[in-house]
């Protein structure tokens, strides 16, 4: 039976959006993109297996597993590095507000 | 007047509550996005040549130590200026670093063992390995970004770069 990559690749973005969670805000179009990339090469990898050797199918195949965790990994801290930076941001704006809370910290 | 001094101090907690979370602030590296970026260049240009080189079918794409060697040195230098740089966001990509020196090392124990490589194995590794490195320079842009406009974002990205291997090869 022949593979449905596009719901393959749907699943593949909507479990990621459920891994990362509130990281998923800041990092969509990147993520979605890099896991768009990885099922693509998912799919050549299937329809080129007979033109490379078996130990060649087998190292790729192990791979992918390594490469979409990391590229989750890579975008959860985007979402980590977001919120952080957010945070100071409205810091630095509340201090600027009121000058006279440095004094009181 | 009870009630206002205690509705003060709930206030001043937030803000040193705040103050604290804010302390640990994600910088932009410039040095790091130039490291990624010529790490990304090095494996591109290696894989495309290799790649081209199996497409003609003529001569088997010989292993070469050096070009491995170069490479792992070249993550291993990143993953310590990164690990350097101690806040909580860029700790969480430090697996990254030992990931990608795995996955090189696979490559280069199966290269020495073929002495050589066919075409569409090399395209596919060439999008692996691209895809992974332009998620960190993913992370570093956002910071860029951040750092003109006061907020963090990671709608620049760099992903384009990794499917730059794999159009290259259908073509």
């Amino acid at each position: 039976m022949a593979t449905d990559w596009v719901t393959l690749r749907d699943t593949a973005v909507s479990t990621a959006k459920s891994k990362l969670g509130t990281a998923w805000n800041s990092a969509s179009v990147g993520a979605t993109s890099a896991i768009h990339s990885l099922v693509q090469t998912a799919q050549f990898v299937d329809e080129h297996k007979d033109t490379m050797t078996a130990d060649e199918y087998r190292l790729l195949t192990s791979q992918q597993k390594q490469a979409l965790q990391n590229v989750l990994t890579g975008y959860e801290a985007i979402g980590v590095a977001a919120a952080i930076n957010t945070v100071n941001a409205v810091v630095a704006a509340i201090l600027a507000a009121v000058p006279g809370l440095v004094g009181a910290l | 007047m009870r009630f206002m001094r205690g509705r003060l101090v709930r206030v001043l907690a937030c803000l040193n509550a705040l103050q604290l979370v804010a302390c640990a602030t994600v910088s932009y590296d410039p040095i790091a996005d130039q490291q990624l970026t010529s790490v990304t260049q090095e494996v591109a240009e290696q894989f495309t040549t290799w790649t081209s080189q199996a497409r003609t079918g003529k001569n088997p794409v010989a292993y070469d130590a050096k070009f491995y060697d170069k490479v792992e040195a070249d993550i291993l230098t990143l993953q310590i200026r990164m690990e350097a740089s101690q806040d909580p966001a860029t700790a969480r990509l430090i697996p990254i670093f030992g990931s990608l020196n795995d996955q090189l090392d696979r490559v280069r124990a199966l290269h020495r063992k073929q002495n050589d490589l066919d075409a569409p194995f090399l395209t596919a590794e060439l999008d692996l390995l691209c895809v992974q490195l332009a998620t960190l320079t993913t992370f570093e842009l956002s910071l860029k970004g951040a750092e003109s406009s006061g907020a963090t974002s990671a709608k620049t990205s760099s992903t384009a770069t990794a499917t730059l291997g794999h159009k290259a090869s259908k073509d």
